[in-house]
Order: structure tokens, then sequence, then C-alpha cells
């Protein structure tokens, strides 16, 4: 609003200025060398100097005012400008770190994925191993009960068909005198028992 | 279903009056021909444990039927207080309870032998007086035979057997070779 003021005090004095000089060129025409147009001459060079001072006088604190107060700002904008620049380019850097330290996390973290995965893969492995065993050895003791069940089976088979035949061939041998005596021998047993 | 506890005590209650009635065979003779006809007749054993049949029913067709088989009459009271009592089912129960106590009172141990061919007379007697002296009391043997046995007899008394059948033989044969 200051500014405004003066700007507009500055432009009405340039007018008026100009339109006296403008007056004093128009007559200083119409009659040129005559002693009345000297001393005009003088009272207008008084009066602009009086103006002058005048100016000078009222405008010079405003205005000094006003270009140290602009200077000040301009100082200011420019200080605040560097230092925004410098926070920006700080804010630069600090991503410039964070890129580079992101870089580096992702490699950590694919080093540590690796990592992880070969560690996954080892336990799969060997779980599969370990199962692989269990299943052999299952396998194993599975085949050997299924041959200890045959030999069993073939073994009570046989013996079945040995006790079989061994019946079959007492009852179509033994007669009324092997009755006797195994009575007989019987008796003697228990006769002889206390 | 026999409760050999009851049985025990009614046989026994049979016994004593049998002791000082000194009838204990007429005892044991009625009380076997009375179980032996509930265990063949199906019908008198119907009217003696039906519960639909009135007790006094009941008490004058097995009066008539005891009558009949002249029985002691001190067995037919006994009948007709395990009729009073709901215990005439226990009856075969109490035949065989009673039998084992006269026999106990008498040194009788009683068992069975059974051979594939039938017994000579003097081979069972020889049999049962073996079985005497290991006893130690007086065996009474009831013969069977059953042929499955191949050949020899084996010899029930008590808790005590003497296995001497072929068919026992190649068992143990048998259960040695399967190891």
């Amino acid at each position: 609003m200051k500014a405004r003021t003066v700007a507009w005090i500055l432009v009405t004095l340039a007018v008026l200025l100009l339109a006296g000089t403008a007056i004093a060129a128009t007559e200083g025409h119409a009659e040129a060398a005559s002693p009345w147009t000297t001393w005009k001459l003088f009272w207008r060079v008084i009066n602009t100097i009086a103006l002058v001072a005048l100016l000078v006088y009222f405008l010079k604190k405003p205005l000094t005012k006003f270009f140290s107060e602009r200077t000040s700002q301009i100082k200011k904008d420019l200080e605040d400008a560097k230092l925004e620049r410098e926070q920006a380019e700080a804010k630069v850097r600090e991503y410039e770190q964070k890129i580079a330290g992101m870089e580096q996390e992702l490699e950590k973290m694919r080093a540590e994925l690796q990592k992880s995965a070969q560690a996954e893969t080892d336990k799969v492995m060997a779980n599969a191993e370990r199962m692989a065993e269990g299943m052999i050895e299952a396998a194993k003791v599975a085949a050997e009960q299924e041959v200890r069940k045959a030999k069993s089976t073939l073994k009570t088979e046989s013996v079945e068909l040995a006790i079989g035949l061994a019946e079959a061939l007492i009852r179509d041998k033994i007669n009324a005198d092997d009755h006797k005596k195994i009575v007989q021998d019987y008796l003697a047993k228990v006769e002889g028992m206390k | 279903m026999i409760d050999t506890t009851l049985a025990k005590r009614y046989a026994e209650a049979m016994v004593e009056i049998g002791q000082e009635q000194d009838a204990l065979d007429l005892y044991g003779e009625n009380l076997a021909v009375l179980t032996d006809l509930m265990n063949t007749s199906k019908d008198f054993r119907e009217l003696l444990i039906n519960p639909v049949f009135p007790k006094e029913d009941k008490k004058r067709v097995v009066g008539s039927i005891l009558e009949k088989l002249g029985t002691d009459r001190m067995v037919n009271n006994f009948i007709n207080l395990l009729i009073d009592r709901k215990r005439i089912d226990q009856l075969p129960g109490i035949d065989m309870a009673f039998r084992e106590k006269v026999d106990d009172i008498r040194g009788i141990t009683r068992g069975e032998v059974t051979s594939a061919e039938p017994l000579h007379e003097d081979e069972l007697s020889r049999v049962t007086e073996a079985l005497s002296k290991i006893s130690g009391k007086r065996v009474i043997l009831t013969a069977n035979t059953d042929p499955s046995l191949i050949g020899g007899l084996v010899a029930k008394v008590g808790d005590m057997v003497f296995d001497g059948t072929i068919s026992t033989q190649l068992n143990q044969l048998k259960e040695s070779l399967r190891g």
C-alpha cells in the first residue's frame, strides 16, 4: 500500500514538472530574450528547485525506507531462496543416500531370500530323504513280514498236511491189539503215578 | 440261569435233612429224576418256570406227577417250597450241588473217562483204582466213547486230566513242529 502511494506521488510530481517545463518552453518561443522572460525563467528555476527540495524533503524518508525495506526484502528473499535451495539439495542428497541405501537393502533382502530359499530347499530335501528312507525301511519290514508270514503259512500247511497224513495212516493201520496196547501203556503210566 | 450260591444253599439244607433222615441216596435219586424230567420234558419245564401259571396249579400238577414217580414226601415239600419262593428254575443246580455235597461227605469224587474204543470192565476198574489212589478219594467214573480220539483214552477227575490219546499226541506234535 505504501509503495503504491509513493508511486502515485512520484507520477503526479513528474506530470507537474513536465507540464511546467512545457509551458515554459511554449512561452519561451513567444517572448524570446526579453528581461521579463529571463526573470520568469529564473523564478521557474527557483520554483523547480524549491519543488525538488520539497520533494526531496518530503519523499526522502519514505523512499529511503521503501527502498531499504525493498532491499531487505530482496535480501531476505534471496536468503530464503538460498536456504530453500540448500534444503532442497539436502533433500536430494538424503534421497540419493536413501536410494543408495535401498539398493543395499534390496541386495541384502535378495541375499536373505536366497539364503532362506536355500535353507527351505535343504529342509525339504532332508525331509524327502528321511521320508524316502522311512518308506524304504517300511517296505523292507513289510517284505520281511511277508516272507515270515509266507514261511509260517507254508510251515503250518506242511505240518497240517503231515499230521493229517499221519492221522489218516494211523486210523488206517490201527487195530484192536494196538488199542489194547495203548490202553495198557496208559494204565501203566497212571498206575505208576503217586 | 443257575445261581450256584443259591443252589448250594438249598442243596446244603436238603443234605442236612437227608443226613438226619438217613435218606441222602433217596433224596439224591428223587432230585435226579425230577431234574432229568425237567431237562427232557419241555412241557414240564414250561409248567414249572412260566410265571403265567399260578403257584397252586403248579403245585397240584407237580404233586400228581411226584406221586406217580413215588418221590419222598420231604422232596415233595422241598419242590413246593421252591415253587412258593419262585426258585424252581434252580432245581438242576440244586441237584448238582446236592450230589457234590453228598460226594464230598462220602469222600467221593466223580469223573469221566473217554476212550476211542469201549473199555473192558477190568480196564475201567484199573483206571478207577489208579485215579482213586492219586486223588485220595473214591472215584466214580462215567465211561464214554469218542472215535475222534483215534486211540487211547483220557480221564478227567476234578481238576485233574490224564490224557493218553493219539489225537492229543498228534496235536502236541503239530504244535511242536509249528514252533
